[in-house]
């Protein structure tokens, strides 16, 4: 027998909710690596996540998509490409309260566009931070040029998970589509 | 653990100590040890002693907490409990990381050995140091 499954992988910066988004998703109980959070500097979380968290959920046409959790921190970037390897596509979340945002956002996106080019980005903690404009991501976004969906979200709501899943599949059908077409003409 | 203050959630420089003498007793008491470093369960190198120098021993320690925090949850997945130490042996030596359950400072031991270790003997001294440093963080 041969099991069809993908995989999702979800990035990007510490304590934007990539553990959290898994377990809102995932069917099964998710595999946790977290350990004592020591790097308050970073974020005031009590746990953290160092190695792969992993879930499961299937869609309403049968496909069974793994979910795979990153570590945030660049400390663990050893970790990301293996990760990455084979997935459909990566969910890229990012935390609003993060000093910097864009610049944090910028530099995700440079590495991870490296593994896999099919990318949500999810920007989190947005009623946390009623300060800084959700403008400028999408400001960002255009002036950079660039096509990746961008969604604001809350990561304790399957629903907004399940959305940005199901956009990560459409950008993904769209690329296949394009790419068998251009071998048509060819 | 989770009732401790963002302020203390690093170790104190007391059981650092503590963990730097354990970790100097084992390199320098079993033949063969090149290397041993105490990091945080998250990946941060704490302490370091050695006969040779490694580099990179920040990514060392990432790496550590990182294979401990995966193969603690596979043994979980087989209703197997807690990690306590994980031996691999390659060709040319040994790496050994044993996990320091201190109740509010969780910490890794990385040892590092040529082949030729007695690996009984080390073992012994790995988990009675663990057993030090975890007891004098329960205190």
């Amino acid at each position: 027998m041969i099991i069809q499954q993908y995989k999702i992988v979800f990035a990007g910066s510490m304590g934007a909710g990539k553990t959290e988004a898994i377990k809102s998703l995932s069917e099964i109980p998710i595999l946790e690596t977290e350990a004592f959070n020591t790097d308050v500097q970073s974020h005031q979380k009590t746990q953290t996540t160092v190695g792969i968290d992993y879930g499961e959920i299937t869609l309403d046409d049968g496909i069974k998509i793994g979910l795979y959790g990153t570590p945030g921190q660049s400390r663990f970037d050893f970790i990301w490409s293996v990760i990455c390897e084979g997935a459909i596509g990566i969910i890229l979340l990012l935390d609003h309260n993060s000093p910097n945002s864009i610049d944090v956002l910028n530099d995700y996106l440079k590495t991870f566009k490296n593994y896999n080019d099919n990318i949500v980005i999810g920007i989190t903690h947005i009623d946390e931070n009623k300060e800084s404009s959700l403008q400028q991501y999408r400001n960002w976004i255009k002036a950079n040029e660039l096509t990746y969906p961008l969604f604001f979200i809350d990561a304790r709501e399957q629903e907004h998970i399940l959305m940005m899943v199901e956009s990560l599949i459409a950008s993904l059908e769209v690329k296949v589509g394009a790419t068998s077409q251009g071998n048509n003409h060819a | 653990m989770l009732s401790i203050p963002v302020q203390k959630r690093t170790a104190p420089t007391q059981l650092l100590q503590l963990a730097k003498g354990e970790a100097h007793n084992i390199l320098m008491n079993t033949r063969g040890v090149d290397f041993v470093m105490i990091c945080s369960s998250d990946g941060f190198e704490l302490a370091t002693v050695s006969h040779k120098n490694y580099h990179n021993t920040t990514k060392l320690a990432a790496v550590s907490s990182s294979i401990l925090a995966m193969v603690t949850a596979f043994l979980k997945e087989i209703q197997l409990t807690g990690c306590n130490n994980i031996t691999l042996d390659a060709d040319n030596g040994k790496a050994i990381l044993t996990a320091i359950p201190a109740v509010h400072h969780p910490m890794i031991m990385v040892t590092l050995s040529n082949k030729e270790v007695l690996l009984g003997q080390l073992l012994y001294s790995l988990k009675k140091a663990s057993q030090i440093i975890a007891e004098a963080d329960g205190e």
